[in-house]
């Protein structure tokens, strides 16, 4: 991968297509948890700032968390660019998700807000700690710690725990 | 085991297992890797005496799955070729430089496309009158190792005639053999930490944890599957010999000769790579010759020898080494008329289990189905392991064929997407022979990209085009025809 880094940054568009290739299954699921529907808007968007922006990268062994940090904040802008249903109306409802046939994710990741989405999917699907979460996210510990306690319980007791 | 040390098992180490194992472990996925042989290779690597003998006459394609995904891994493996001179046919009339098929086949150039329903000798007949049709279908055995090329689905047959003869330029031999090819692969998927189980067999009942990739025979693949899974291939007649002399020989002698529906090809790999024979000096000779279900070793092989007494003579009188044999189902899968690719048995089949081979529903030629299937086997294994490990039902989405060129044309420089639409998938096939809907070019200076997508009824191909050139330049090297040579090698 480190390899294929530094040949897109040198421009090379094998190298650039292979890259998308490779991190298409991650950003695909990080960018639709968060941004649901228009997850593929925000992929589509990662991917053109991550190779833009891929010269100014120094350190190609921090690719990965440095493409997170791009994901992150595409799907956060494309869920808030939608404001069909605000922030505030969101309702913190119990919703007991099924974790074997797993169908209700998405249900309950839609009755949380886009931040609060980011925090469950940087916490457990991509398994940072607090600590990453809150330096991710430019947000203080305690509102990752609250938020989390929050969606724990709306998740009830399904989540992995920590 | 925890779930995110749950491995990716690969069953077969040939082309397809390794490259299966090389995806999926870049794809950051601890690899388990099973080859019920001693030694990986399959049938890249000839036999355990002299492995860097080929299994008869083996060729690569620059435009290709395997060249092009080397490339792009960046695993070096040399080659040799084109080869622009030596070639010599053998018809009726003897052994002569091949001018006259040349002219007679100059015609076939205009034609882009073939049907799927049509037998190709029937459609060749049509197109092009009875002769070039006749000569058409015995030079397709170069390509299919097939007794009866003509027999075969018009469209299938086409692609190939077309991508080897009127690109002949196009084709590389390994040096060294393709044992070095499996060498190369086999020491990337060390590095990267792909452990490699050998004298392993893998049967029904020791079938590992899925997400698994069969990689192994369509034949071997139904026994550990215990489901019915087979394609048609063809019977193949094989003569190796390594002689002492060389006496002013031709490189390759295509014995058309008219007793033969198809094509005896003779090659003398020590002409295009000088190691062919693992450096241990002498003169290498192989060659093919596709049989009927009830010809046997002696036969198919005499009727080989014929051609090398005309085209090669005194090669008895120098014979260091010598096999014979009859191959089935090695080469490749061949699509009888009314099917494609897309008919062969499928690469997901259910439960996380995955298909690669030669003979899978993927696009390209010979080892090339077994590049296309491999990335793609081992790509859904990585999704089906991510599913597993992590909490599975996270919703997803895909990176469609159309918004990769998007992204592609809003990084690279002085790019434009251009999108038109056409009647059916069919009417563009050859565009994704190397990969399924998708592929990317490099020619003078100027990037391309084409995607394929089905659209109600029909289907849209979005093409890209991006260069570092000046306009005028670029604009100039756009316009340039693909120039393509005759056959000739
Ligand atoms: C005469 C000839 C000429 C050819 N010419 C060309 C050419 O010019 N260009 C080209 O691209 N291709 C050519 N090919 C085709 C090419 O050799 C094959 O497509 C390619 O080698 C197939 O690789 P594979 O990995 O799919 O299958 P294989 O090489 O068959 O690998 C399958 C592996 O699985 C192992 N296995 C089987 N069962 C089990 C089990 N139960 N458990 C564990 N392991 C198992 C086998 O031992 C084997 O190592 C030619 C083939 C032949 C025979």
């Amino acid at each position: 991968m480190e390899d294929q880094v530094r040949a897109a940054q040198g421009g090379d568009p094998f190298a650039m297509d292979a890259l998308l290739t490779e991190l298409a299954p991650w950003v695909g699921r990080l960018c639709s948890s968060i941004a649901l529907d228009k997850g593929d808007d925000a992929m589509q968007e990662t991917f053109i700032s991550v190779l833009k922006n891929l010269p100014t990268l120094r350190e190609p062994a921090a690719f990965r968390g440095w493409v997170r940090r791009i994901a992150v904040r595409e799907a956060l802008r494309a869920a808030t660019g939608d404001r069909a249903v605000a922030v505030a109306d969101i309702p913190e409802v119990a919703v007991v998700p099924d974790f074997e046939t797993a169908v209700d994710i998405r249900d309950t990741l839609t009755k949380l807000s886009p931040s609060r989405r980011a925090v469950l999917v940087l916490r457990y699907l991509e398994d940072l700690s607090e600590h990453e979460v809150a330096e991710l996210l430019g947000t203080p510990e305690g509102t990752v710690k609250s938020g989390l306690h929050r969606a724990r319980e709306s998740f009830r007791e399904q989540w992995r725990e920590a | 085991m925890s779930e995110s040390e749950r491995p990716i098992h690969v069953v077969g180490g040939g082309i397809a297992g390794l490259v299966a194992a090389i995806t999926a472990a870049e794809g950051g996925a601890p690899v388990v890797l099973h080859e019920a042989g001693g030694r990986l290779g399959g049938r890249a690597v000839g036999s355990a005496e002299r492995p860097w003998v080929n299994l008869g006459p083996h060729v690569v394609f620059t435009d290709g799955a395997l060249v092009r995904w080397l490339r792009q891994q960046r695993i070096d493996v040399s080659m040799r070729g084109p080869m622009v001179r030596g070639l010599r046919m053998l018809d009726d009339r003897g052994t002569q430089f091949p001018i006259r098929q040349a002219v007679q086949l100059l015609p076939t150039v205009l034609r882009r496309e073939a049907p799927v329903d049509e037998t190709f000798g029937a459609w060749a007949g049509n197109a092009f009158g009875e002769a070039t049709a006749d000569l058409l279908c015995r030079l397709g055995g170069l390509i299919t190792y097939h007794h009866d090329p003509g027999a075969l689905s018009a469209r299938f047959m086409w692609e190939r005639y077309r991508r080897s003869f009127l690109s002949a330029d196009r084709v590389r031999w390994i040096s060294g053999g393709w044992l070095s090819l499996v060498d190369a692969l086999a020491a990337r998927a060390r590095t990267l930490g792909v452990h490699i189980e050998l004298d392993d067999r893998v049967m029904p009942q020791t079938l590992p944890d899925a997400p698994t990739v069969i990689a192994t025979k369509l034949s071997a693949a139904a026994r550990v599957l215990d489901r019915g899974l087979s394609w048609p291939g063809a019977r193949t007649a094989l003569l190796d010999v390594a002689t002492t002399s060389d006496r002013g020989w031709p490189a390759v002698i295509a014995d058309v000769r008219s007793d033969l529906a198809t094509c005896c090809m003779i090659e003398r790999e020590t002409a295009v790579d000088p190691d062919a024979l693992g450096g241990k000096g002498g003169h290498l000779i192989q060659a093919q010759l596709g049989v009927a279900p009830d010809v046997g070793v002696a036969e198919g092989v005499a009727r080989i020898e014929d051609g090398l007494d005309v085209g090669f003579p005194g090669w008895r009188d120098a014979i260091g080494w010598r096999r014979a044999q009859i191959v089935v189902d090695a080469t490749g899968a061949v699509d009888p008329p009314g099917t494609t690719w897309r008919d062969r048995p499928s690469v997901v089949q259910g439960d996380d289990l995955f298909l690669a081979g030669d003979a899978v529903a993927a696009p390209g030629f010979l080892s090339e189905v077994s590049v296309n299937s491999a990335v793609d086997a081992a790509r859904r294994a990585l999704n089906a392991r991510r599913g597993r490990a992590f909490a599975p039902g996270w919703p997803t989405v895909e990176l469609t064929p159309e918004r990769r060129l998007a992204v592609l044309a809003a990084v690279l420089p002085a790019a434009s997407l251009n999108t038109t639409t056409a009647a059916s998938a069919d009417d563009v096939e050859p565009v994704d022979e190397t990969g399924p809907g998708y592929r990317v070019e490099q020619r003078a200076g100027v990037t391309t990209a084409t995607s394929i997508t089905a659209d109600d009824g029909g289907v849209r191909i979005t093409r890209l085009a991006s260069s570092r050139l000046p306009g005028i330049a670029r604009a100039a090297v756009e316009r340039l025809p693909v120039w393509r040579r005759p056959f000739r090698r």
